[in-house]
């Protein structure tokens, strides 16, 4: 039997506003604000996008963050502009960045891990380069065990949940020593796979990922840490060098970099098997630093176009949700 | 024409939006040089950031002056500044 239902089917609901939950998910309505056919589809890392947050206080490349810190809760250490190296520490808490106390050894292109309150700056370039390491405590920076080998460690990666349990492995083209911390002294362990430099890191001490980087020349190369071994993984999509990474060994992202076409704000998400593009920084950069738990929140702040050093941070967000408008063509 | 262009300076927080950067391209450049998605929405921002309107020529010469002014200085550096660091690139607009 016809019924009206059957003919008319159901009336859409207008709404004024679009929904902002994740339980509208499947919604079809009318926004009568913006006089569309609108349905709500679920979030992805493929909807997220790239937003401005707060300045740095002071504009710097070659700095690093604590990698494992979140888009409200990150620690920003070291860097240059110029000539002058910097042992500025600040904080981020999602809107803007604080002066707290500075670093002892100022230096630029350490390897950085933990969170903001529970960091650590390892190695890096004074006049020369250093295997002096400081570990954040919230207040203050202490200095704790050196690196067994830093010579010739330029842009060495590193990973972990605090300043307590690091991995850091790398640094330079023939350099593929890897080296765990215990939160007071580091240990030699199984090399990379590919020795390199200046690589996208993601993960903790005993679950990382390292993707690009250079050898030579700017590499695509990605390796996965269980906390015994490195496995190579799928390859970036674009090679490049001084990018940053965020984000766990399942679940990363890698973005910004110079890539043979030149610097690269491109940007690439890891589920675990294999990369695929997103949406692009608004500003592209290299020597900038990287921060977050997982691929679908981070944090990216300072490095340099050319001759400019950047102050500027973007936060990368996943929507719980995705507007969608229906359109008749 | 796709794109406008603009200077604006970054002021940081909400400067742009998520919101935003789905309803139009943008891209940051050297000179405080804004490349934006010519739509209703890349126009509304351009209100809210107080862009000053530059048409593509006087844009890419902007970027240019700011990166030939980064070669200049990296040629005057030192032979070991120059292994580790790259040439300032050429940038062409879109």
């Amino acid at each position: 039997m016809t019924t009206y239902k059957g003919i008319k089917g159901f009336t859409a609901q207008t709404l004024s506003s679009d929904p902002t939950t994740a339980s509208s998910v499947g919604q079809i309505y009318y926004n009568s604000t913006s006089n569309a056919f609108k349905y709500v589809a679920p979030g992805a890392v493929a909807a997220a996008t790239w937003s401005s947050g707060g300045n740095l206080n002071t504009a710097r490349r070659n700095l690093r963050a604590s990698n494992f810190g979140t888009q409200t809760a990150t620690l920003a250490f070291a860097g240059n502009s110029g000539p002058t190296k910097y042992a500025n520490t600040e904080k981020y808490n999602g809107s803007s960045w604080t002066e707290v106390n500075d670093l002892n050894t100022a230096r630029i292109i350490p390897a950085g891990a933990g969170t903001m309150d529970s960091a650590i700056c390892i190695s890096g370039e004074t006049t020369a380069i250093v295997g002096i390491c400081e570990k954040f405590d919230g207040t203050n920076w202490t200095e704790t065990g050196d690196l067994n080998s830093h010579s010739g460690r330029q842009g060495m990666g590193a990973a972990g949940g605090s300043s307590s349990a690091v991995v850091a492995y790398g640094g330079s083209n023939t350099i593929s020593l890897t080296e765990v911390f215990d939160g007071s002294s580091w240990t030699e362990v199984n090399n990379m796979n590919t020795a390199r430099a200046s690589m996208g890191n993601a993960g903790i001490s005993t679950a990382a990922l390292t993707f690009g980087g250079a050898t030579t020349a700017g590499v695509a190369l990605a390796e996965s840490w269980n906390g015994t071994s490195w496995t190579e993984v799928a390859d970036l999509n674009t090679a490049r060098t001084t990018l940053a990474g965020a984000g766990s060994q399942t679940s990363a992202l890698a973005f910004s970099g110079g890539a043979a076409t030149g610097t690269v704000a491109i940007t690439e998400s890891w589920n675990g098997s294999s990369w695929t593009e997103v949406a692009d920084m608004a500003t592209a950069r290299v020597n900038l630093a990287g921060s977050g738990t997982t691929g679908t929140s981070a944090l990216a702040t300072g490095g340099n176009t050319g001759g400019t050093t950047h102050a500027l941070t973007e936060e990368f967000t996943a929507p719980d949700i995705s507007i969608k408008t229906i359109t008749t063509s | 024409m796709a794109y406008k262009y603009i200077t604006a300076t970054n002021w940081g927080k909400d400067f742009f939006t998520h919101e935003e950067r789905t309803n139009f391209y943008l891209s940051g450049q050297l000179g405080n040089v804004w490349v934006v998605g010519n739509n209703h929405y890349g126009d509304a921002w351009i209100v809210k950031v107080s862009g000053v309107s530059k048409t593509k020529v006087e844009a890419q010469a902007i970027v240019d002056a700011e990166v030939q002014a980064a070669q200049a200085a990296w040629d005057l550096e030192s032979d070991d500044y120059k292994a580790k660091y790259s040439r300032p690139t050429d940038i062409t607009l879109p």
